[in-house]
């Protein structure tokens, strides 16, 4: 299938905040959409998920325009996995992962049995089958990113859109969350991710896009977007991208961006005293 | 499987709460200062079902029949009614601290009941007042915050407006009572505000039943998608609910059953607040079962509550100042009580 986004004009009321964003994705393929802060990625986001409407531009999905008024086919096609939130209640986890299916259920009855199993062989896919009877509230922040990700699967979507699936994640959830973008990437889905780190892209994006403060939207394969240029021009820093050859078999050469700090010399005498002052 | 254990707690505190339920209906008909037996009861109940004559003094059968049914029915109504419009209520706002006047429906209620008090209306007036005030507080709650958020952050707003317009009110119902003549419709208006349900009639819960059936009835239905709703609009709705159809569902019916409830009793705090938390501890958040045993444990509560109010003492306790005493130490209970994470 085929997700296009199509001269997108989004913000809030009458200020657009995103303007001129097209960009294509087929199955199978990840997207990263990177950009610094309050550049309007979320803003984004919410248009294409339709929780804010589109000022401009039209969503096809396999060149057919889509209208993000009908719910339930929305479900059907678009998961969405938000941000690490807060949860209101303590739910068991396996009532949350079941509750994705909601939109395929009797409106009047709860799920079904055979909806519990599917839950449960969703988390096992996703290597946490553990989790199915713990608390929602009680689980680590990663263990509940992958409950987040099992219930967007339990609605068996078309694409899937991630809003920073890393935040707020130590180093090895962060790589156990990419893993799975990319597990699920070569099972066919289509997914749309916002990072804050490009390293993240070179992992498992097959394409990238940058967002920048002055409203350019550039996007293409990884190794066309995610140059030293348009980092630098996107975040204001001086970045390198380097490739390592890390001699493990089963990873080729590992393309990686390395941010430039400015040094900074402070004499020894200097820092004692401001460390005692 | 690992749910389905999970998931008999729940249904045990349902039935379980049921026969508590029906035990204390008996216990509260044999309970007050007029003598009834558990014969006489049976008697009645017969008499009544298969129309046969009746051996048992006019006075008992309508003591029974005319004061004590009523006025359990009601108990029963309005402690479920407020269990569960407070967990949809918390359900909804995402929120565990939140009661079901918080949209400002009692504070209208209460100023319906003084301004119709005031006005020397009837009896039924006064409740129908009371209701009409109640929905009217709680629309205009809904219309400031249309006209605020246009959209952005409408739950948080919207809980605002409701204390703006409560707020509002309740300067609306000191007013009323300011004006009130000291001799007879101050205490009138007191008496009302406090809460009670010795001067329910079967007319009374009759009359309730038209609100209460249309506030719980969608609120049973639709209460599993509640538990999508309590992760956010947005999640929601991606999720595939059409969550402002789902909203107005909610609110709308979880005002029915407050107003109605208020203008049958007055203002009763705490049940609101504290049924729903308790229930949440004995079945968890699913509202599957919680938004059942919210009714069946509110109404059981309630209906001790009362009485507690018409038996500890020879003078009757207002109900709403009875929850409030019992509740609050209660809550505190319950706080210092709680699982980890289960609020």
């Amino acid at each position: 299938m085929n997700f296009e986004a199509k001269d997108i004009r989004a913000g809030y009321e009458n200020v657009d905040i995103v303007k001129d964003v097209s960009f294509s994705l087929d199955s199978g393929e990840v997207l990263c959409l990177l950009g610094p802060n309050g550049v309007g990625k979320t803003t984004l986001f919410k248009s294409l998920l339709g929780f804010l409407p589109l000022h401009g531009g039209v969503v096809l999905i396999d060149g057919q325009p889509f209208n993000y008024k009908d719910c339930k086919k929305q479900a059907a096609l678009i998961g969405y996995v938000p941000q690490l939130h807060e949860p209101p209640f303590p739910f068991q986890v396996l009532d949350v992962v079941v509750m994705g299916g909601i939109a395929q259920m009797n409106i009047f009855s709860g799920p079904t049995r055979e909806e519990y199993q599917k839950a449960e062989n969703i988390l096992e896919m996703l290597d946490v089958a553990f989790l199915s009877d713990k608390v929602y509230t009680e689980v680590s922040g990663g263990e509940r990113q992958m409950v987040l990700i099992a219930r967007a699967l339990m609605q068996e979507p078309k694409f899937l859109m991630m809003d920073e699936p890393t935040s707020n994640l130590d180093f090895g959830n962060q790589m156990r969350v990419l893993q799975q973008v990319r597990m699920l990437a070569a099972k066919g889905m289509g997914i749309i991710m916002t990072s804050h780190f490009p390293d993240h892209a070179f992992m498992c994006c097959t394409k990238a896009a940058v967002m920048c403060k002055d409203t350019t939207f550039k996007v293409g394969s990884v190794e066309e977007i995610i140059t030293e240029e348009a980092l630098q021009k996107a975040y204001g820093i001086r970045v390198k991208i380097a490739n390592v050859d890390v001699h493990e078999e089963a990873v080729e050469m590992i393309t990686t961006c390395l941010p430039i700090l400015n040094t900074i010399k402070i004499s020894r005498e200097g820092r004692k005293l401001n460390e005692s002052a | 499987m690992a749910d389905e254990q999970k998931k008999k707690p729940a249904v045990i505190v349902i039935i379980v709460s049921s026969f508590l339920l029906i035990l204390f209906f008996f216990i509260s008909l044999m309970l007050g200062r007029y003598q009834v037996t558990l014969g006489d009861i049976a008697t009645v109940f017969y008499s009544k079902i298969f129309q046969t004559d009746c051996n048992v003094s006019e006075m008992v059968q309508s003591v029974i029949l005319k004061v004590r049914i009523p006025r359990i029915c009601a108990a029963i109504l309005i402690g479920g009614a407020l269990a569960t419009a407070g967990a949809t209520y918390q359900g909804l706002f995402k929120n565990p601290m939140i009661s079901p006047d918080i949209l400002g429906a009692s504070a209208g209620a209460g100023f319906g009941a003084a301004m119709a008090i005031l006005l020397s209306l009837p009896f039924v007036f006064i409740q129908f007042s009371a209701f009409l005030f109640g929905l009217l507080a709680v629309g205009l709650a809904c219309l400031i915050c249309k006209m605020v958020s246009r959209g952005k952050d409408a739950l948080l707003i919207l809980v605002l407006a409701g204390m703006i317009v409560g707020t509002f009110f309740s300067s609306l119902i000191t007013l009323m009572k300011y004006v009130a003549d000291p001799q007879s419709k101050l205490p009138e208006i007191t008496y009302w505000l406090m809460g009670g349900l010795s001067a329910v009639s079967s007319s009374d819960v009759l009359m309730m039943l038209v609100p209460f059936f249309c506030g719980i009835v969608p609120l049973f239905l639709l209460r599993w998608q509640l538990n999508a709703m309590a992760f956010g609009d947005e999640e929601a709705r991606a999720m595939g609910l059409n969550t402002k159809k789902l909203r107005t569902i909610y609110i709308v019916s979880a005002t029915l059953l407050t107003a109605a409830a208020v203008a049958v009793c007055g203002m009763i705090g705490w049940i609101g607040l504290i049924i729903p938390h308790l229930t949440r501890m004995l079945v968890g958040p699913n509202h599957k079962y919680l938004i059942p045993a919210s009714f069946l444990i509110g109404g059981v509560f309630l209906l001790m509550v009362d009485d507690l109010a018409r038996t500890l003492f020879t003078m009757e306790i207002p109900l709403g100042i009875l929850t409030s005493i019992i509740g609050a130490p209660f809550f505190v209970y319950l706080l210092l009580k709680r699982k980890k994470g289960w609020i």
